[in-house]
């Protein structure tokens, strides 16, 4: 069979944190290099999962001006689908010149929120018109959760598939042989950003004394909340860390509290399930990451927040069984799993393009 | 780039507050319930236009430096009982050149306004006016204006809040005691909402290592009648024999200070009774800090603020049955609640209390702990900022 020839518009970078980076990665290092031969970009040192790949072609990209060496690999690479439209200038320029041609390559969007848009302190009306102007625009877009999916029909009328953002199970798992806390501990990551609520943390740990806190990330309230917790003798601040440095934070946790308001589905959910922590978050935005009252709670409001957190707390037997939930369930967003969608989704619209278009 | 900005409820919207309460120079405590949330309200995307209006003859006053900064607007009113069923079409006339203008240079999505009068009739009118839906927040004795204005002047307030109640797209009540007032005056038709007021839990901290070791009951409010000081003055009377250094500090100024001064000579006690006057916030929550018990045995609150600040000060609320804060403090949980106009229960509550110290704190700690799940800043913006954008659709 002839493999299917794909184009990654997404940096490989291994120093690249950014979430919708390292999801463009995790999914490429991932596609069976027999069936799926995949070009993508570079500006500094690859990833070693993806230089190690076959059949992987990377584009080398200067520090400034990429627009034009990407539009050149938009129009003139042989591929048959480009996958991750991100919003960037060549994509505009390419969908552009694509609707006044026919073309046979098919552009696949997709919508995820962990990129963060808002910590970007220049969300202008230009950056969203440019996001409508190309990843919209795709053929075929993808949606990482139902939320998502829905907030798209409504906002904009489009409809659009849901394939999960995934976990690295195999990287993220639980230790086996921690020694037990004297005291509970309860770990927050994210983003130090009001709508992270991770003032709300700082409530919690006022009012549970008899459990410690410990905040992973930064953003601009971090000054503001380490003030407020200058006096909190059980609330650390342990900035932001590397992969691995997270990885154990959670293992060394009992509870991961994320009392964050608006996500798309956020991956940390996902890792601290993975590493076998109940979860409780809100219901706000509907993740399917956690099942309520089996692998932790979806709560509705900070009154209840408070009260299964005081559960979780004074009941060490009901963590290690929603932690041991968790884990199994995050199983089937595990990107292995996720990855045989794509594939499918690729092998899917490669045959359709070869069959005469769409 | 991601979905964020339309998978999230943030557009953002601006609102024009119209408000009789507001901080001026000298006085950062009246209307810091109105100031004190817009900082966590522009977080949530919610911008304001403050205009902070006084009525001609009170004076300007100078701009607080320490809170937002608001637009400060007096306007033409008639003294006597019919300044206030008038005051809001004045106000209208007065303020529609300059929000109009404001409406051109940046879209004014919601009116908010703070009492049905003047501001909320001014704010009907706008609203007819602009095409702009708007809000009004009922704080209390003002949801029909009939206690404070009297007679015929008075059945005319009534009448206008009723019906800027029935055209409000909302009517936010400081509690469910109010509303029910709101709803009994106006009918079930109006569509009525509860918010309570939130505390800065940082500027209301506990103190680090309790208390000072002379046990002090404190107040904090205006000396008028309404809010019941002499009850307190008489318990307190009552309880001097056995506490030998019990002291009371009363925080606030009005009309009933020399009388309330004359009756605890009276009752000879003028010794342990400290009249501090008025206070600044940072001062209020020193006193706070330094208290054993906090009371106020009013006879009609709206909700109290003051209550939620001494609970998020990590001390026992001692309050009064049967009005707003009754919603909040559970009896001997996170508070402590006495019948109304009882220098009895007031004396034996507070004897519970004095002889009782794990009982205070553990009172103390559930109150700051009620504040923290529910009556922050934090929580009242987030509530806010749904209720505007419910109102927008």
């Amino acid at each position: 069979m002839k493999p299917v020839r794909i184009l990654v518009e997404t940096l490989v970078d291994q120093e690249l944190t950014n979430a919708q980076m390292t999801n463009g990665r995790d999914i490429i290092a991932r596609l069976d290099p027999a069936r799926f031969h995949v070009t993508t970009f570079v500006v500094g040192t690859p990833d070693p999962d993806i230089s190690r790949r076959p059949n992987t072609r990377l584009i080398r990209l200067p520090n400034r001006y990429q627009t034009i060496k990407i539009l050149r690999e938009f129009i003139f690479g042989n591929h048959e689908i480009l996958f991750y439209v991100k919003a960037s200038p060549a994509s505009r320029w390419y969908v552009k010149l694509k609707s006044t041609r026919k073309d046979g390559r098919v552009t696949i969007g997709t919508l995820e929120s962990q990129s963060n848009l808002r910590a970007e302190p220049t969300i202008t009306r230009e950056n969203i018109r440019l996001w409508e102007q190309t990843v919209l625009r795709c053929d075929y877009l993808f949606s990482n959760s139902n939320a998502v999916k829905r907030s798209l029909e409504s906002e904009y009328g489009i409809t659009s598939e849901v394939v999960p953002t995934g976990v690295d199970t195999n990287f993220f798992t639980p230790d086996r042989h921690r020694v037990a806390n004297a005291r509970p501990l309860v770990l927050f990551v994210g983003s130090l950003r009001h709508f992270k609520g991770a003032h709300i943390v700082l409530n919690a740990a006022e009012c549970f004394p008899q459990a410690d806190f410990v905040l992973v990330g930064d953003g601009r309230m971090a000054d503001e909340l380490r003030a407020r917790a200058q006096h909190l003798t059980n609330v650390r601040f342990d900035g932001a860390l590397s992969r691995t440095a997270v990885r154990d934070k959670y293992r060394q946790s009992d509870i991961f509290l994320f009392p964050s308001r608006w996500e798309g589905s956020p991956k940390v959910i996902m890792e601290a399930a993975a590493c076998g922590l109940p979860v409780i978050a809100r219901k706000d935005y509907q993740p399917e990451t956690v099942v309520d009252g089996e692998t932790g709670y979806l709560v509705a409001g900070d009154d209840e927040l408070f009260s299964r957190l005081e559960e979780l707390l004074t009941c060490p037997a009901r963590r290690w069984d929603m932690g041991q939930a968790a884990r199994a369930h995050i199983a089937k967003f595990d990107w292995d799993r996720i990855t045989r969608q794509w594939e499918e989704i690729f092998l899917h619209l490669a045959a359709r393009t070869n069959g005469g278009g769409h | 780039m991601s979905l964020n900005h339309i998978s999230l409820p943030e557009k953002p919207i601006h609102v024009l507050t119209l408000t009789p309460f507001y901080p001026v120079e000298g006085d950062d405590v009246s209307g810091c319930f109105v100031s004190e949330p817009l900082g966590w309200l522009e977080r949530d995307g919610v911008s304001n236009t403050v205009f902070a209006v006084q009525p001609i003859y009170r004076g300007r006053g100078h701009a607080n430096t320490s809170v937002p900064p608001a637009e400060r607007i007096s306007y033409l009113a008639l003294p006597g009982g019919f300044g206030l069923p008038t005051s809001g079409a004045f106000l209208y006339a007065r303020i529609l050149p300059a929000v109009r203008k404001r409406n051109q240079v940046h879209r004014i999505d919601v009116i908010h306004a703070h009492a049905p009068l003047p501001c909320g009739h001014a704010a009907a009118l706008l609203s007819r006016e602009l095409g702009i839906p708007y809000l009004v927040s009922v704080h209390g004795l003002d949801a029909l204006s009939t206690t404070q204005v009297k007679g015929y002047a008075g059945e005319c307030c009534a009448r206008i809040s009723r019906m800027i109640y029935q055209s409000a797209s909302g009517v936010i009540c400081v509690s469910e005691h109010v509303r029910d007032e709101v709803v009994s005056g106006a009918g079930k038709a109006c569509r009525t909402s509860v918010l309570y007021n939130g505390v800065d839990p940082e500027i209301f901290a506990p103190a680090p290592n309790g208390q000072s070791s002379d046990p002090v009951i404190l107040t904090v409010g205006n000396l008028i009648p309404i809010k019941g000081h002499e009850l307190l003055l008489r318990a307190f009377a009552t309880l001097k024999q056995r506490y030998a250094t019990l002291a009371c500090e009363i925080i606030g100024d009005g009309l009933e200070r020399a009388r309330l001064a004359t009756l605890a000579s009276q009752l000879n006690i003028s010794d342990r009774v400290r009249f501090l006057g008025r206070r600044s916030r940072q001062a209020v929550a020193e006193a706070l800090r330094r208290c054993t018990i906090f009371a106020l045995p009013s006879r009609y609150e709206g909700l109290g603020c003051v209550y939620l600040e001494a609970m998020s000060a990590g001390k026992p609320a001692l309050g009064c049955r049967g009005q707003g804060i009754g919603e909040i403090i559970q009896h001997g949980v996170n508070g402590w609640l006495v019948a109304p106009d009882s220098v009895e229960e007031l004396a034996s509550g507070l004897a519970t209390l004095l002889q009782n110290e794990s009982l205070q704190k553990r009172i103390g700690s559930a109150g700051r702990r009620t504040v923290l799940k529910g009556l922050t800043l934090a929580h009242q913006a987030g509530r806010l900022s749904r209720i505007y954008r419910e109102c927008l659709g």
